[in-house]
């Protein structure tokens, strides 16, 4: 695009040309009317002015040769017709003409003549109408003159002007060159004009979401970066125990407690990926048709047999399928956190009960353990990505309730942490609209 | 040399145990700051490895409460932290080193040897008592320039003495420097490695104070 500078420039110029145009060419029209009344009455002036019977018949004056073309041109006839006068010889004038103002066409353009009788005689005043043109064309011409000499003034003011009230565009553009992923400071509003106040309000606002996007990032990256360094540690020493084992038994032992460790890393890589990949997905709303019954079964069928292996009886109530727009992978994901943590928090030979159900508003999902709960205060924080409640026996990612609390907010959903049946254990409570 | 390791993480925890026992220390290992703050208002360490994110009190905190009661056990702090504030933080609090997450077991192994040698004013890594001398990096006990065997125990013992040669050593504390909690110890242990050291090194090397302890003379 051109600059808005040049094309205001090039605009007003022109508009300025146009009316100092227009403006000539009234200044012309007026003028040559003036001059005509003017003239007209000069030249009846004359007429009348003239000596009665004061001519004899008389030759033509020498001199016809007189740059007097313009002027006026006077002749006189007597009564018989005979011109006794003419003030210099024009003959492509009419000889004869009617009384009172007319124009007269002839070869020098066209004429205009008063003709009148006075006395015994006619006298007749000519006068060529382009004198006239010629004065009311130099009199709009010495009227727009002026004009025209401050013309490239008045574009350079109005340069300089403009220049002036793009000023400010300028400095928002300075000031946000001086932005860059660390300094997402507003910028300062506090003098622009109305005209860009919206633009540099929109900018503001563009800046301070970016600015809480970008810082909500840089803390999940060093959040990430922080809780891999204590797998990374552990792996590390296994590692190192592995290499000094003196036997084969004790080699054998340290590459199982490697293997433990190596899967607790991925378990924390799995669930940042899980995690982000929520967070990423945040705005648009899943739609596939999920039954979350379904999907409560098959993670149920995943996780059985660790629970088993822990005494832990897991179990679901039967249920009708209850179908909403979701994303399959992320209620997988969510149903999975959620059946995870049970089996962690509750001790051997406790229970575990999932029951899906819906009515009109949508799906509730109870989830309910018989472990030792959430205290009161920490019901808010828990989802926190790496909160761990203190003293808290398991190791966990730290990242489970952070990720079921994303994926219910991407489903528009509701969660709430209560006591289980009998004041005992925990309860989450998971409300899903179904579309 | 009896260690103190507190530290949260299970899987970090078995591991330092492990290697640091293999290296033959006797390692005590505590999950959080409240039990730490116990043992040490309660036992005898000679240094300590510190997590500084526990449950229930923060690394930090035991540590100024520790030098607050004017305690000098050497502390080396296990962190995940690795920026330099927390680090200063940290040194400030009294601690005589640092270590972040993930680290060397050798590291910290040979971190270990360093401060318990600076804690006994040595500046030389080999402990030398007459023709004897005693590399606690190496575990490895000579005589006039040739090796003497020595079982962990006989090690940990020998060396326990010869840190502190003319002080007098309670067998509770001889114990302390060879076990830790969990081992089981009979009631005449000690002086069981003490009959052994003394067929090694000769009858006299180890003398008994009768009623308070064992010593080995100032100089041999």
């Amino acid at each position: 695009m051109r600059s808005i500078r040049l094309t205001l420039l090039l605009w007003l110029s022109f508009g300025l040309c146009a009316g100092i145009l227009a403006a000539a060419g009234l200044i012309y029209l007026q003028a040559r009317e003036e001059a005509n009344g003017l003239f007209d009455y000069q030249m009846k002036q004359i007429a009348v002015s003239l000596p009665r019977q004061a001519f004899q018949p008389m030759g033509p004056i020498v001199g016809d040769d007189l740059d007097i073309a313009e002027d006026v041109v006077i002749q006189i006839w007597d009564n018989t017709g005979v011109r006794i006068y003419h003030s210099h010889n024009h003959p492509s004038l009419p000889q004869r003409a009617a009384l009172g103002f007319s124009n007269v066409a002839t070869s020098n353009g066209i004429w205009r003549v008063f003709s009148a009788q006075l006395g015994g005689t006619v006298v007749q005043v000519a006068q060529p109408l382009s004198a006239r043109r010629e004065l009311a064309a130099k009199t709009a011409l010495d009227t727009i003159t002026p004009l025209l000499l401050v013309l490239p003034f008045l574009a350079l003011f109005i340069w300089l002007a403009i220049g002036r009230g793009l000023a400010p565009l300028s400095l928002v553009a300075r000031e946000l060159r001086a932005r860059n992923p660390n300094s997402l400071t507003p910028l300062s509003i506090a003098s622009m004009p109305e005209e860009i106040a919206p633009l540099t309000h929109a900018l503001n606002d563009l800046l301070s979401r970016l600015d809480r996007a970008l810082d909500a990032q840089r803390a999940f990256v060093a959040d990430a970066a922080h809780e891999l360094r204590t797998p990374l540690a552990a792996l590390k020493l296994r590692i190192q125990l592995v290499e000094r084992a003196g036997d084969e038994a004790e080699r054998k032992l340290a590459i199982a407690d490697l293997h433990r460790g190596l899967d607790r890393a991925s378990h924390l890589v799995q669930q940042l990926l899980t995690l982000s990949r929520q967070e990423a997905d945040l705005t648009d709303k899943p739609s596939a048709s999920v039954d979350l019954l379904e999907v409560a079964r098959r993670v149920i069928v995943e996780q059985a047999p660790i629970a088993a292996q822990m005494g832990i009886d897991l179990g679901i109530d039967l249920g009708s399928p209850a179908i909403i727009a979701g994303d399959p992978v992320a209620l997988e994901a969510m149903l999975g956190n959620l059946i995870d943590n049970a089996i962690r928090y509750t001790p051997a030979a406790g229970r575990i009960d999932i029951s899906v159900s819906s009515d009109d508003a949508g799906v509730v999902l109870v989830v309910s353990d018989s472990g030792p709960g959430i205290p009161e205060a920490d019901r808010e924080r828990v989802f926190d990505r790496f909160y761990r409640i203190e003293g808290s026996p398991t190791q966990g990612s730290g990242l489970g309730l952070a990720i079921v609390k994303k994926v219910v907010d991407r489903h528009r959903g509701e969660i709430h942490l209560g006591e289980g049946p009998g004041g005992q254990g925990l309860a989450v409570t998971i409300r899903l609209p179904r579309s | 040399m009896h260690l103190l390791l507190v530290e949260d993480d299970a899987m970090i925890g078995e591991s330092v145990v492990k290697g640091l026992r293999q290296e033959g220390f006797a390692v005590d290992w505590l999950h959080d700051g409240d039990a730490a703050e116990l043992a040490l208002q309660t036992a005898k360490f000679d240094l300590m490895l510190l997590d500084l994110g526990l449950p229930k009190k923060h690394g930090l905190d035991v540590l100024r409460a520790l030098r607050t009661r004017g305690d000098h056990l050497p502390v080396l702090i296990l962190t995940a932290s690795d920026a330099v504030p927390d680090r200063v933080k940290g040194l400030n609090a009294g601690a005589d080193d640092y270590l972040v997450k993930p680290f060397d077991l050798d590291e910290l192994v040979a971190r270990i040897h360093a401060l318990l040698r600076r804690q006994a004013g040595r500046a030389e890594p080999v402990i030398r008592y007459g023709t004897l001398t005693l590399n606690p990096i190496t575990r490895e006990t000579n005589v006039d320039g040739k090796p003497l065997p020595l079982s962990a125990r006989e090690f940990s013992l020998l060396r326990a003495f010869l840190d502190r040669p003319g002080a007098v050593l309670s067998v509770t504390h001889l114990q302390e420097q060879m076990y830790s909690w969990d081992d089981e110890v009979g009631s005449n242990t000690v002086e069981v490695y003490i009959h052994a050291l003394r067929k090694k090194l000769g009858p006299a090397f180890i003398k008994n104070v009768r009623g308070v302890g064992y010593m080995v003379t100032k100089s041999p």
